[in-house]
């Protein structure tokens, strides 16, 4: 076998000028082709190749011939393509719908019936509390809702699946009315304090400041609505029951997430 | 066979097509030109002209390939569910083998990545590159950095802990506020609302399945446009055979080489920095915070540093023009740098780019600093956030002898050194102090009105009561009603002035007393003492209990007393005797009908008997 070795087109083993190197390329490959041909396992693998091509071209050349030819083997070449066609489609469709669907899955083609937007199973009013546990003097207190809830295929028995803020109002009436609010801010969700001194809500993620009511208390409160006031219900003369429901955030509607 | 490896090796090196573009050699058409694919193949990344963007590019290949081999290495070990991600992240951090500096080079690498993509779109804006190829190899890049971000996001839900979770919570919140098309793609990105096991699986899917493939698919783009541009600029040179392309190896594999050290000083300094400004007490990615409780408050969640600038943002726009820093801005952005390409083709249009680019990138700049020095000087957030690394490290130290099924949320919840602070705080700290602090660390800003429980019922708790200038301080009886009562009557009456013998017994009865409550860090004060001195001391402490200092006048001490008037100094302190008190004060064994105000927590059922317990354990220790 020859082996063409030396500087040849001042391409030697090191040379890092490209330049040069690819400048008598013309020339060189022609010559090198003697050898390589004669190398019993680059012929194996040249003839491979074009055996192969040869192959794919009289493909074509029979499809081409199909116009008017109906010899048996046409037709079955015809029937195949089809079939290999028509399968392919159904199966690309098969395979991107499955994608789809479950890409979309969120969006309630399929919707897990028994749990509500806030994980919570069973119904809409949950209790809470007591009366005499909410602060007697006319401020809020947090207060977990507990309940069963569901995610997706685990159940967690009585969890607390968020917080909510509960304030009587107004103080020493015989029935105090009892107000509630969602503590999660209606800003950007994150979750609301409240400030003692102040005697107001503050949400320390993005400065967003609420009154006691819950109300906005000037229009420079970064949220664009009041905090999420949440129906109480008074069952048995001292359970504390509401409806925990979750708000759609950063609107200045207060819309329930379905 | 070596004789086959030789001949390769020659083929290689003397190729003679080296510089050739792949386009003549298919056109030429012979067969001998595919042998010479290999050098081809070498040589064929190597750009035509000698400059620093082929540096930039094979740094961003460099750090993606970090990215999936450490990404790979994570993926061995990581199971996506609501009970099982935090677990599993604990255990790769925690048990296996370097796993740690796995985590921590691939959650780095993306930093640094993020910066060198933002660097490279700034470096194409600088030289005019930008405009190559009518700005494909600049939208090219665009779309890696937004991959990149897009999974680095969906990288740090993964280990759904406190932080990932909350980040990741408030960033669906804000997604689907913005109008339109908003609440859908909230809901296709977050997987499930609550979220929960299916916001992991989607975002492994995401993060894993669908994004590095696309970054490939980018970067073949990216090769595809590097074939383009050589062989046009091959043909130009053709032309003009007698001028040299400038570039040498050398100078390429020097520059190429400057990058990577560089990259890989990044990365190592942007651990440094995690350790010197995000409390880290470690190099690598930032520690595991708690497990993720939808229940709980984060007050430090924070999204990640390449979005804080956003994050300042909205607190300028109040109300309803939040949608301006959500929406329109960013979207105005993204449209500007999109359309950089077109509207640089100008002379003006290129200038205007760059002084627009320029102040894009120093508000960005101030913004991001503004929100970082704010929280970097604030004493809430950083007892905040010193308390959620605690919590992380504590929730890590539970898990060491295994985790239940239900996750390592359900150990850290039965776990008094980390709930009784939260309940503390939460129930105790309205009218008590812990150390002078609600247990969290944070001072109240009312005066107490109750005593401070720190250490209840030691030796040290118990001297203070019975030192007549500080029963009636805040600490004690204070802000109480008992502060007429009879026994701050008796200690301003009775404890005053004590000759040294009496002073020797009331040094004994309080240790008898605190004895009582057998407290784990007094283990020598105990009514079982093997100290045969202790025990005849503590014998002695209870007969002055008992008759020197007459407190069986009031209190019941072991025997049956049905004119007691004050609490059952029985046990006083011990776990049993602190969880029956907490459940009802106003029981006839404590305070009876002369408690204060303390509400009977398990009566009233404000807290259950678990509750309870762990305020005491946490008290206790």
């Amino acid at each position: 076998m020859r082996v063409t070795a030396g500087p040849r087109n001042n391409c030697y083993p090191g040379s890092t000028r490209m330049e040069v190197c690819g400048s008598g390329m013309a020339n060189g490959s022609w010559n090198d082709l003697a050898w390589k041909e004669s190398d019993p396992f680059q012929k194996y693998a040249i003839d491979v190749m074009v055996g192969m091509s040869t192959n794919i071209e009289a493909m074509g050349q029979h499809k081409e011939n199909t116009s008017g030819d109906h010899s048996p083997t046409t037709r079955r070449n015809f029937a195949g393509v089809a079939l290999l066609l028509g399968s392919t489609i159904l199966g690309g469709m098969g395979v991107l719908a499955s994608f789809v669907v479950s890409l979309f899955h969120p969006l309630g083609l399929r919707k897990l019936s028994d749990t509500s937007s806030t994980g919570a199973l069973n119904e809409p009013f949950l209790f809470i509390t007591t009366l005499d546990l909410i602060p007697g003097d006319g401020s809020a207190a947090m207060f977990p809702v507990i309940s069963d809830s569901k995610d997706a295929w685990t159940r967690h028995p009585s969890r607390s699946i968020g917080n909510i803020f509960l304030r009587k109002s107004p103080p020493s009436t015989e029935v105090p009315k009892v107000l509630a609010w969602n503590a999660r801010c209606p800003h950007a969700g994150c979750t609301i304090s409240i400030r003692k001194q102040e005697k107001d809500f503050f949400c320390f993620c993005h400065e967003s400041r609420f009154s006691g009511d819950g109300s906005l208390p000037d229009g420079k409160s970064h949220s664009p609505r009041a905090m999420d006031s949440l129906e109480v219900e008074i069952r048995n003369q001292f359970e504390v029951w509401v409806q925990f429901q979750q708000f759609q955030v950063g609107t200045k509607d207060k819309k329930p997430v379905a | 066979m070596i004789n086959l490896l030789k001949e390769l090796w020659r083929e290689w090196m003397q190729s003679p097509d080296r510089n050739r573009p792949p386009d003549d050699q298919t056109r030429s058409g012979h067969k001998s030109s595919r042998m010479t694919g290999i050098s081809h193949f070498l040589t064929y990344w190597l750009p035509t002209h000698n400059h620093w963007g082929f540096a930039w590019i094979s740094s961003i290949a460099g750090c993606l390939c970090l990215l999936a081999a450490t990404g790979f290495g994570l993926w061995f070990f990581y199971s996506p569910s609501a009970t099982s991600a935090w677990e599993s992240v604990y255990f790769i951090e925690n048990h296996v083998g370097m796993g740690h500096w796995i985590r921590g080079v691939h959650y780095l690498t993306a930093d640094v990545l993020i910066l060198m993509l933002v660097g490279y779109l700034v470096y194409q804006i600088a030289t005019k590159s930008y405009l190559r190829n009518g700005g494909l190899w600049f939208f090219l890049t665009l779309g890696l950095l937004g991959c990149v971000m897009f999974n680095s996001l969906n990288g740090l839900l993964l280990p759904w802990d406190q932080q990932g979770y909350w980040s990741t919570r408030i960033r669906m919140d804000i997604t689907s506020s913005l109008p339109v098309l908003g609440p859908y793609l909230a809901k296709i990105l977050a997987g499930s609302d609550p979220m929960g096991h299916l916001s992991l699986t989607r975002s492994s899917v995401f993060h894993m399945g669908l994004i590095p493939p696309a970054l490939v698919a980018i970067f073949c783009g990216l090769a595809g446009l590097h074939a383009v541009n050589r062989s046009s600029a091959q043909q130009k040179q053709s032309t003009s055979p007698g001028q040299p392309v400038s570039a040498t190896l050398s100078s390429l594999i020097f520059k190429t080489g400057i990058f990577w050290f560089g990259t890989l000083l990044a990365i190592a300094l942007m651990g440094v920095f995690h350790m010197g400004f995000g409390g880290e007490d470690q190099w690598g990615a930032p520690h595991l915070k708690a497990p993720a409780d939808p229940s709980s408050d984060y007050p430090i969640a924070r999204p990640e540093w390449y979005f804080l600038w956003l994050f300042q943002m909205l607190k300028f726009f109040p109300g309803e023009s939040m949608v301006i820093g959500t929406a329109f801005i960013p979207g105005l952005l993204t449209a500007f740098i999109v359309f950089m390409p077109l509207t640089g083709r100008s002379r003006w249009g290129h200038r205007i780019n760059g002084v627009l680019g320029l102040l894009v990138m120093s508000v960005i700049g101030a913004l991001s600093a503004k929100a970082f020095l704010t929280d970097l000087w604030d004493e809430k957030y950083r007892i905040d956030r010193d308390r959620a690394m605690a919590l992380g490290k504590r929730a890590v130290v539970l898990s060491g002898n295994g985790i239940p099924v239900q996750g390592a949320l359900a150990l850290l919840k039965q776990d008094p050194w980390s709930q009784g602070p939260e309940l503390f705080a939460k129930h105790c700290a309205s009218c008590h102090r812990h150390q002078g602090h609600d247990g969290l660390n944070n001072i109240p800003s009312e005066d107490p009105s109750a005593p401070d429980l720190f250490h209840f019922a030691s030796i040290g708790w118990l001297t203070g009561l019975l030192t007549p200038d500080q029963i009636d301080s805040p600490a004690y009886f204070g802000g109480t009603a008992f502060k007429n009562g009879k026994m701050s009557k008796f200690v301003h009456e009775e404890l005053i002035n004590l000759g040294p013998e009496k002073q020797l017994a009331l040094k004994e009865l309080i240790q008898a007393l605190s004895a009582q409550a057998a407290l784990p860090y007094q283990p020598n004060i105990s009514l079982h003492s093997s100290d045969p001195e202790m025990a005849a001391s503590i014998q002695r402490g209870q007969d002055h209990l008992v008759d020197t200092f007459g407190c069986v006048d009031c209190h019941v001490f072991q025997l049956p007393h049905e004119d007691a008037t004050a609490v059952d100094l029985t046990g006083y302190g011990s776990r049993d005797w602190l969880i029956q008190f907490i459940s009802n004060p106003g029981h006839p064994k404590f305070y009876g009908s002369k408690n204060d105000r303390m509400p009977a927590f398990l009566e009233e059922k404000s807290l259950t008997i678990d509750q309870i317990q762990l305020v005491v354990d946490w008290l206790r220790n």
